[in-house]
């Protein structure tokens, strides 16, 4: 990306953000996490989660909009010892404003957040 | 409102006797934050390239949902001690307002790794750092000087060390502007920049490489390659609080860093 790229739209209107909700969600990854962490900063509309459990110690996984947990809860995920969660956010997904934080109660937990993130360049690939 | 470049040094501190695979580096000495700079529609920002210096070769890698990929996102390993040129220099990869980037470093037995991100900001809040084209320095011209300021580096690694551009000599000339095209320096370094009023008091840095091709030029190469105003221009009279910016991955290492300046006619 040389000389000076259009820039990036971060405001968007609620009508093309809606149309963002419709786009393929990106995959955001973590593996083997058993303590709070930052997963990404910024806003996203968030599609789904998906992720296992692989120590053996069910838990609760609480995702916070924001960068610690005192961030607003995005979502309250309890998992079984090996167990899995797999969930969708309906059609118009829910928004992150700030970020996703990631809050795990007990367990080791791997899996993926999926999400479009709302500011995007002119070369942005759609829903990336 | 307007142009900034900052650097953002990381390390990885490994006491173990044991060499570490990337592990993730830490600002905590620098108090540089590795969340990139909010800044409004319609602006950009990009990085533009990193410096690894480490006691042998070793991996850096940054991560980011926003990159390519969160699983090796941009991953580099190169026995070249600090590196120079892990990115070419025509190339700049976006990054995103409010974004926060992961850097993991590999680390020798008993060693430190260093790294620098150098980010370039379209226009941000409260910075408007004085940055030239080549052609408008090379337009108005007079003189190359070399100033030469004695360096050393913090004894806490991942530390940032600011000498003032006039500790060794004096000789700029007031009410004259003076353009940084690039440095040398006498002793490896992660890497070598300045910090100043001119640059939002952000720092602006080369590699802290000894070779001098390409390091003695290295803003006006940037600028060339990238189309877009790099070299930073400063008031000699500024020079009580213009510092040269120095890190390396090994404590308090000496270095006599030069600074190749162009008087400016205007």
């Amino acid at each position: 990306m040389a000389g000076e790229p259009v820039g990036q739209d971060r405001k968007m209107s609620w009508g093309a953000q809606a149309a963002f909700a419709s786009l393929p969600a990106s995959p955001n990854q973590f593996l083997g996490k058993s303590a709070a962490f930052q997963l990404f900063t910024g806003r996203y509309i968030l599609a789904g989660i998906s992720f296992s459990e692989t120590a053996g110690t069910a838990g609760v996984l609480t995702v916070h909009d924001g960068q610690d947990a005192t961030g607003e809860i995005l979502g309250v995920f309890p998992y079984a010892a090996n167990g899995g969660v797999n969930q969708l956010f309906g059609v118009v997904g829910a928004m992150s404003e700030i970020g996703a934080y990631m809050s795990i109660s007990a367990g080791t937990i791997t899996g993926t957040l999926l999400a479009v993130p709302t500011w995007t360049y002119d070369i942005t690939a759609p829903g990336q | 409102m307007g142009l900034a470049i900052d650097t953002v040094l990381v390390d990885v501190h490994n006491a173990t006797t044991n060499a570490v695979t990337l592990t993730n580096a830490t600002v905590t000495n620098s108090g540089d934050s590795l969340s990139i700079r909010s800044f409004d529609t319609g602006a950009w920002a990009k990085l533009e390239s990193i410096f690894l210096q480490g006691s042998s070769t070793e991996q850096a890698r940054i991560l980011s949902p926003r990159l390519h990929d969160n699983v090796t996102g941009l991953t580099f390993e190169t026995p070249e001690t600090p590196s120079e040129f892990l990115f070419p220099q025509e190339v700049g990869e976006p990054m995103y307002s409010s974004d926060t980037l992961t850097v993991q470093l590999s680390a020798a037995a008993s060693s430190d790794s260093v790294a620098a991100l150098l980010m370039y900001y379209s226009n941000i809040d409260g910075v408007s750092a004085n940055l030239a084209t080549w052609a408008q320095v090379k337009a108005a011209m007079i003189h190359l000087k070399t100033v030469e300021v004695a360096v050393t580096s913090s004894p806490t690694i991942g530390t940032w060390t600011d000498t003032v551009i006039t500790t060794t000599e004096n000789q700029l000339k007031a009410d004259y502007t003076y353009a940084l095209l690039g440095f040398e320096t006498t002793a490896p370094l992660c890497a070598m920049g300045i910090k100043g009023p001119a640059t939002g008091n952000l720092r602006i840095c080369a590699p802290g490489a000894t070779s001098t091709l390409d390091i003695t030029r290295y803003f006006v190469e940037l600028g060339n390659h990238q189309n877009t105003p790099h070299i930073p221009v400063f008031k000699a009279n500024d020079r009580g609080a213009t510092n040269i910016s120095v890190a390396a991955n090994t404590a308090s290492v000496s270095a006599h860093v030069y600074a190749y300046l162009a008087q400016l006619s205007s």
